[in-house]
């Protein structure tokens, strides 16, 4: 390599002290015999060397502000134009070298950014709730899940700010506080507005460089990460399992209890005393009976929540199915005396719909109907065509078909649901009219989950397995349809069945494979 | 408070204030599994509540400690001396709902060696209106003493059934304040009934005297909350509410 910056020193220094010899010579000579052009020669030589040391430095400092300039703009840019090499002397390597060194680096930082911006993007659509505390337990870091599960303003700035300000959990601050608390999750109870049910654990994070602490000490943390996971459905769902099986047992037990005890007394003697024998037997068929629409109800029901009945769909006309069922229905109506009557339109359009399930939403709710009115009571079907134009077509309070946890759970209150989300259609709905007791207004919400009953005994007694209302709004929401109940103690029940004229296409294409 | 030079002083205040949420935080548990042990019969959490007292006995000495530290060494003065003679006081108050939670699980154990008492509806309604007042207090206690600068705002959003809306601290504090008397009226009607019980079977007056306890436990919960809501009113606004009746539309 040239060195240049050899050069540009040795070249004015060398024409200088050529420009000095030439002098001394000169001046060594006797004054007479002086020639004219050395003088010349000297003068010429030292005005090269001033010129070239000045020009020299002139570059060298052009060389060097460029430089310096480049150094200062680094911080703030990421990305920079490299910086042109100039000469291939020892400067022009520093140059090159520091032109690399900071492209390399701001490449890291942009990477770094990427990373972080992607950390970040993570770390806000998590479902676990976090916050990450500085040693002295401030608050660095935290996403919203965390904001959301422990019922704070999504808006406020936690930054710096101590974790007790956050949560003030004593189990929490045992957690930070405890050395052997890593790993160990705890299960808490945050009493904001909106009790829940976290799953916490606290993650140390190691201490970063040396460590002067003395041996086998260990070393403090840099900091702590608080992941906090909702249990909240968890815990409900459990509960509702738990509801659950203790009703299907009770439920299942109260016939066996009836069938046992009779086949007892049989067993014991009452076999052969035949006037008593014969009723005990009734009892034990009727019990049994029970017994068996108890199980075809669950089958039905568990079918239908596990989306495994398969639809047959047709093109139904709704008159004739309301006939079916009132053929069925109209012995039972006349031992109570009550009056089955129907107002249907004649023209109504066809629904699509599977013949069996729709017959069996309209068997339930005019069978709960007859029970449930008294002797001179009316029952009464009627059928209405509300168009999506004229803004009747998706009333509120509904339980429609739109949220998809509610086949796996029973959620009485979030079942309600605007139907509107299955866009604008035509809806035809049935509503069964009843003169009978009514519901009080506490328990309508609660009439469609399984088991329950306004009244128990009387439920019980007029045959009643509990499930029958669960049936209906599951059919009805599988043909995308929505149930409403409305009713006034002591003036009757209005059950109102809505079902789409059209299928939404997905639910179309669901079906049909 | 607002920030100070010396950043060892600022530091201590900020320990102070932690350690008082912490107690705070404590207390509102104990008092929640106090109640719990008594409504569920559960006499295991009854005992672990009452080993857990010796925490907030703990942290009682130690919030008095930092405290008469802070006043020795520094002199505050203002704003910062309101927020530490407060703190000294509701640290005391913290420490006496502490014992009342650990009297509460002492009758708990005792009525779960009988039969079950008939329930009382009034009960879990103290019960958490206590614990809301408890928690409102130090609610308040939290956004007024909240620091970095003197302006920053005291407002804390409430989330309800129907909705978020936002509260001054103050005005919070004073709400727990005027919630005392539902408090004291229930207490009052717990002890009729017991009294009338009593006087009909003579047999039930062991678990009636426990829950007319319980009731009046409850009731000083209550009290406490209601001095700490004081406090903060004093702390916010530097002027004392206590002992007015009626009790000031507005702080």
């Amino acid at each position: 390599m040239r060195d240049n910056i050899t050069f540009a020193v040795l070249f004015p220094v060398g024409l200088a002290l050529l420009a000095l010899l030439i002098l001394h010579l000169f001046l060594s000579l006797p004054a007479d015999a002086r020639p004219q052009w050395v003088w010349y020669a000297a003068l010429i030589c030292g005005i090269a060397a001033l010129g070239t040391a000045l020009r020299q430095r002139t570059q060298l400092r052009q060389r060097l502000n460029a430089l310096s300039a480049f150094l200062s703009v680094t911080p703030s840019r990421v990305l920079l134009p490299a910086l042109p090499v100039r000469k291939n002397d020892v400067l022009g390597t520093i140059e090159y070298r520091l032109s690399r060194l900071l492209t390399t680096q701001g490449r890291h930082l942009q990477q770094l950014q990427d990373e972080k911006k992607e950390l970040e993007a993570l770390l806000h659509s998590m479902a676990e709730g976090i916050v990450v505390l500085d040693p002295h337990g401030n608050i660095v870091r935290w996403n919203p899940a965390a904001l959301h599960l422990f019922g704070l303003d999504p808006m406020e700035d936690w930054q710096g700010r101590p974790f007790q300000e956050f949560s003030r959990h004593p189990v929490l601050h045992q957690l930070l506080s405890a050395e052997s608390a890593e790993g160990v999750t705890q299960e808490i109870e945050v009493e904001g507005r909106e009790p829940r049910q976290l799953a916490v654990s606290v993650l140390r994070l190691p201490h970063s460089g040396e460590y002067g602490g003395p041996q086998g000490s260990r070393p403090p943390a840099s900091g702590y990460v608080l992941s906090c996971h909702d249990l909240t459905p968890i815990k409900q769902l459990e509960s509702i399992r738990a509801d659950f099986v203790a009703n299907v047992s009770h439920e299942l037990r109260t016939p066996l209890t009836a069938i046992k005890g009779y086949a007892e007394t049989l067993l014991t003697g009452a076999l052969h005393d035949p006037e008593h024998a014969t009723r005990f037997l009734t009892i034990i068929d009727r019990h049994s009976e029970r017994l068996s629409r108890l199980i075809d109800d669950l089958l039905t029901l568990s079918n239908l929540e596990l989306g495994q009945t398969e639809l047959h769909r047709k093109e139904l006309h709704i008159p004739e199915l309301v006939q079916e069922a009132f053929d069925m229905l109209q012995e039972k109506a006349q031992r109570g005396r009550v009056t089955l009557s129907q107002h249907i339109p004649p023209a109504l359009p066809t629904v699509g719909g599977d013949r069996d399930r729709l017959h069996q939403v309209l068997i339930n709710l005019i069978d709960n109907a007859v029970k449930y009115t008294p002797a001179q009571g009316q029952v009464t079907v009627s059928a209405a065509l509300h168009s999506a134009r004229d803004g009747t077509g998706a009333p509120q309070g509904w339980w429609g078909h739109s949220a998809p946890a509610e086949h796996a759970h029973e959620a009485p209150d979030t079942s309600v649901s605007d139907v509107t989300g299955n866009g604008a259609q035509d809806w035809l709905e049935i509503a069964i009219t009843d003169t009978g007791c009514g519901i009080p207004e506490a328990d309508i919400p609660r009439l469609t989950q399984r088991f329950y009953r306004v009244d128990k005994a009387r439920s019980r007694e007029l045959g009643g397995t509990g499930l029958g209302l669960a049936i209906v709004k599951h059919i009805v929401m599988a043909h995308s349809g929505a149930l409403r109940i409305e009713s006034k103690v002591n003036h009757g029940t209005t059950v109102r069945v809505a079902l789409p004229l059209t299928l939404p296409p997905s639910e179309h294409t669901a079906q049909t494979s | 408070m607002p920030l100070h030079t010396d950043s060892q002083y600022e530091e201590e205040l900020q320990q102070l204030r932690a350690k008082v949420l912490e107690m705070g935080g404590l207390v509102e548990k104990q008092i929640g599994d106090a109640f719990n042990s008594f409504v569920e019969r559960d006499s295991q959490t009854a005992h672990e509540v009452i080993e857990r007292d010796h925490m907030v006995n703990y942290l009682d000495v130690a919030i008095d400690e930092a405290c008469i530290r802070l006043l020795a060494l520094h002199q505050p003065a203002a704003r910062d001396l309101r927020f530490i003679t407060t703190s000294l006081r509701i640290s005391t108050d913290l420490e006496r709902i502490g014992d009342i939670a650990e009297n509460i699980c002492e009758r708990a154990i005792e009525l779960n060696q009988e039969a079950p008492p008939a329930p009382r509806p009034e009960l879990p309604e103290m019960a958490e209106g206590a614990r809301a007042m408890l928690r409102d207090s130090l609610d308040a206690f939290l956004q007024s003493s909240s620091d970095v600068n003197a302006t920053s705002d005291t407002r804390i959003t409430l989330r309800d059934k129907l909705g978020d809306f936002v509260v001054e601290a103050p005005d919070l504090a004073l709400s727990v304040c005027q919630r005392d008397d539902r408090i004291d009226d229930l207490t009052a009607q717990i002890f009729n009934a017991m009294l009338s019980q009593m006087q009909q079977e003579p047999e039930y007056a062991p678990r009636a005297t426990r829950i007319l306890f319980i009731a009046k436990y409850l009731e000083r919960v209550a009290d406490h909350a209601t001095n700490i809501a004081e406090m903060v009113i004093y702390l916010a606004k530097g002027k004392s509410i206590r002992h007015l009746s009626p009790l000031p539309e507005s702080v």
